[in-house]
């Protein structure tokens, strides 16, 4: 048994405890993804398209109240923008680094830190699952790495041509109602803890900061179809130096992560 | 190595790379092993690369590891083979984004010989077999982002550039073509070259010219468009095709004697000066939008160094 599949064992364990509304979803799930060659859905790898219904009910917990912002912000990558919104022509056939640098160079050029998203893009922006994580906690973009740590995002899943995304908390923004991160949201995830639902207003990431001392981090929440006219873009590159002067890496972690589900 | 999980791979790379770790994760890759994994976290096979190339502890030796292996894997690569869309785009992804030796011949081999991409759905297979296409131009426009020093040195830019020019014979291609054969200084500004392409097919070349050259940030952009312009004045349909396109990026064409002021989407403004005869004819007449075919023998003789 890999380190993954107890993971696993203890988030499901946790979800269950936390967000009991959401048992069934998840139970039915989590038998699915242990009959799977895998075992988990967790880690490197693929499995079969997932047949249950509730693998696409995201975005299903109560609505949330998050504590007081200017922005939402999320962080990103390029590829994973253009790929799951409707991108211009000349960014659809394009790599990744040809794309980054066209941000770039529109930034120097507007003499913008931020740019509109819907100078790229069309339409909403759906996400993997029809799900996006937001965080009122800014998001800093030099260094960016703490920031990803506190949001639970190991190095391992920063790529270099990284984006940061923000939303301004105005009236239109609140039509977009965000929402408790539910497990079923989280379910791909080996970093997620479930917030206590009855009684939660917004979920809580895991902060990687420090792996001795993994604890809770920013505030988080889930939303989806959010129209790209409401949404900046930064293009964050992640160089080497900050790699290594942030060094959390998803592998070296897990013992620390398994050790403090286990305390909960 | 090999008997490992792979769910241990990128550790491996990150701790000890070697060739055979790479050649492992990218066949995976390739053959869709890691479609979940890159679809959650990564968006792209080449930003699943870096990423593991960045965070390795020996990052000299990843990277020299990974360009080996690459090529080894790109070198036992037959397109014509392969009939499962992910697998071609991943390969012309990272091929477009790593330019191992071998990706060139084999891309170039491939499309010269009238090779078609795979399609997963007849339904669907009109779309997936043209963004393949795409990707397989991009990927072979890698190799040559600019014309080499010394083109006549370059076999292999020369086979590219013939590739080129028998595109421009074809409908699906032309467009493609053209603005790659400007971009490397085979055809000219203001040269007869393109003017006659632009003449013959501008409702499919200018709107791709156009683009090519405001999703751009060349230095001689602001020059490019100014004779493309001018290149455009030969026909009623470059005209309005030029017209279009520019007003489609948020641009404006404002016209007064001697020159034409255009107003690109990001605000910058490029006068256009007319010159010579022109000019001349431009003042009496006041009816550019009329000029037609008197003006395009007038435009002939007009370069854009005699106007700037």
């Amino acid at each position: 048994m890999t380190i993954y599949a107890d993971i696993f064992r203890e988030r499901i364990r946790l979800d269950l405890r936390e967000q009991p509304f959401i048992a069934s979803d998840v139970a039915e799930l989590a038998n699915w993804f242990r009959a799977t060659p895998i075992a988990h859905p967790y880690g490197p790898g693929s499995y079969p398209p997932c047949p249950i219904p509730s693998y696409q009910r995201t975005c299903a917990g109560p609505p949330a109240t998050l504590p007081p912002s200017e922005y939402v912000y999320r962080l990103t990558n390029v590829s994973s923008v253009i790929r799951t919104t409707n991108a211009k022509p000349r960014y659809r056939a394009a790599i990744s680094s040809a794309n980054f640098q066209r941000l770039q160079a529109a930034q120097r050029k507007s003499n913008r830190l931020w740019l509109p998203l819907s100078d790229y893009v069309i339409g909403v922006l759906p996400g993997r699952r029809d799900c996006t994580w937001w965080t009122p906690g800014e998001l800093k973009w030099n260094p960016t790495l703490p920031s990803a740590h506190k949001i639970g995002m190991p190095n391992s899943w920063v790529i270099p041509t990284s984006l940061l995304l923000r939303i301004k908390r105005d009236d239109t923004f609140a039509k977009f109602l965000a929402r408790v991160p539910t497990p079923i949201d989280a379910f791909e995830s080996s970093v997620f803890l479930a917030a206590t639902v009855p009684g939660a207003r917004y979920g809580i990431a895991i902060d990687l900061s420090d792996p001795t001392d993994i604890r809770p981090g920013f505030p988080e929440t889930v939303a989806r179809d959010i129209p790209v006219e409401l949404i900046e873009t930064l293009p964050v590159p992640i160089n080497p130096d900050e790699r290594d002067r942030f060094p959390i890496e998803i592998m070296p972690i897990l013992p620390a992560l398994l050790s403090y589900y286990q305390r909960l | 190595m090999l008997d490992e999980p792979i769910e241990n791979i990128f550790e491996t790379l990150r701790t000890s790379p070697s060739v055979e770790a790479w050649v492992f994760l990218i066949r995976s890759a390739i053959g869709g092993d890691l479609d979940d994994t890159i679809d959650r976290y990564y968006g792209s096979v080449e930003d699943l690369m870096h990423t593991i190339r960045a965070n390795s502890l020996h990052r000299v030796l990843s990277e020299t590891t990974f360009d080996i292996g690459l090529e080894r894997v790109v070198a036992t690569w037959d397109p014509a083979a392969v009939n499962n869309v992910k697998s071609v785009e991943f390969m012309l992804r990272l091929i477009t984004a790593f330019t191992p030796p071998s990706g060139f011949l084999k891309l170039f081999g491939f499309v010269a010989n009238g090779g078609i991409f795979p399609s997963n759905d007849s339904e669907t297979s009109g779309s997936e077999e043209t963004v393949l296409e795409e990707f397989a131009w991009n990927a072979l426009r890698a190799y040559f982002p600019t014309a080499p020093e010394a083109p006549d040195k370059f076999p292999a830019f020369d086979g590219y550039t013939r590739l080129l020019v028998n595109e421009l014979q074809t409908h699906k291609g032309r467009a493609y073509a053209c603005v790659r054969l400007l971009e490397l200084g085979h055809f000219k500004p203001d040269g007869a070259n393109l003017g006659e392409v632009i003449s013959e097919h501008a409702e499919q070349v200018v709107p791709a010219l156009l683009d090519w050259l405001l999703g751009n940030e060349r230095r001689d952009r602001d020059s490019l468009l100014a004779s493309l312009y001018l290149q455009c004045q030969t026909s009623k349909s470059a005209r309005i095709a030029f017209q279009e396109a520019l007003e489609k990026d948020g641009g404006t064409i404002e016209l007064t004697d001697y020159r034409a002021q255009i107003t690109i989407g990001d605000g910058t403004s490029i006068t256009v000066p007319f010159a010579g005869e022109l000019s001349y004819e431009l003042t009496k007449s006041k009816e550019w939008q009329d000029l037609s075919e008197r003006g395009y023998i007038l435009l002939n003789e007009i370069t854009w160094e005699e106007t700037t």
